[in-house]
């Protein structure tokens, strides 16, 4: 009787950093004022430590729902390759130097994706910035095509960001 | 290695202009108010200016004008990079002596970056 042996990729840290770096727009889902989840698309920069960067503008419903709630859940995704989930608190990023140092960071994200003309980008208004330390990573192997029934398919991170 | 000079005030359209360019092997110089642009294009003498129109300290309208009313700046091509859509504007600033008038929400970076490679050969 043949079975098949199935190996569940696991992944580094600096294999899923190295992931986030060239795949820099996640999904992020937060809950603001209202009792309904909101989903948003952003660009974003990561930090060795995890720590995911992002901007808006000033008063978008992001930077409403974060300022009455900071805990926000992101996803990234790429098919055949990997998928991070993370959690955490997001913090307004206030100190000036930090700020020109985030929007340097987020540029280079801009450059990672072809022809990318970040919606942000277009539109008025100042920038408000964020920090997200997560207190929660694990990321997916979608390289392979086979289920483990007996091994998880995620890479979970200890983060010291509790 | 060509000189672009970026004038612009919003702080991270600078920032993406600057690395897309530097990843074409050119020099970028960043401006944020338009009462600067004079000085630093007479100093740094770039091979390309992109402007914004809406600067603090001089709009650029003015700075156009200033830049080519003088003999060291009169012949950098200036690509105009603005929000302003009227037709009027664009025959303004076209007038005014720039190369190309382009609005920020009807171009891609690689579309701006496209351009200034044509027009500096």
């Amino acid at each position: 009787m043949w079975h098949n042996i199935v190996v569940v990729k696991k992944y580094t840290k600096e294999e899923a950093l190295a992931f986030l770096r060239t795949n820099p727009i996640m999904s992020a889902a937060m809950c603001g004022g209202s009792d309904r989840p909101v989903a948003t698309t952003l660009l974003f920069a990561v930090d060795d430590d995890f720590t995911i960067g992002f901007a808006t503008k000033v008063g978008t419903y992001k930077d409403r729902a974060l300022s009455v709630n900071p805990l926000m859940s992101i996803t990234v995704w790429k098919n055949n390759e990997m998928h991070v989930q993370m959690s955490g608190r997001a913090e307004k990023v206030v100190d000036e130097a930090a700020v020109d140092l985030l929007l340097e960071k987020l540029a280079v994200s801009v450059n990672m994706v072809d022809d990318f003309w970040a919606p942000v980008l277009k539109y008025p208004g100042e920038y408000v910035c964020y920090q997200m330390k997560p207190d929660w990573v694990r990321v997916q192997d979608l390289s392979s095509n086979s289920i483990s029934e007996s091994e998880s398919m995620f890479t979970e991170f200890n983060v010291d960001n509790r | 290695m060509k000189k672009v000079l970026i004038a612009e005030d919003d702080v991270f359209l600078n920032k993406v202009y600057k690395v897309k360019l530097k990843s074409k092997n050119l020099e970028t110089i960043q401006v944020y108010r338009g009462d600067k642009v004079m000085d630093e294009a007479r100093a740094s003498k770039p091979d390309l200016i992109i402007l914004d129109v809406i600067l603090p300290g001089k709009d650029g309208f003015a700075v156009l004008k200033e830049l080519k009313e003088n003999q060291i700046t009169k012949d950098i091509p200036v690509i105009v990079l603005t929000n302003l859509s009227e037709e009027s504007d664009k025959n303004t600033l076209l007038g005014l002596g720039a190369k190309q008038f382009l609005t920020k929400v009807n171009v891609s970076i690689n579309e701006v970056v496209s351009l200034v490679n044509q027009e500096l050969g």
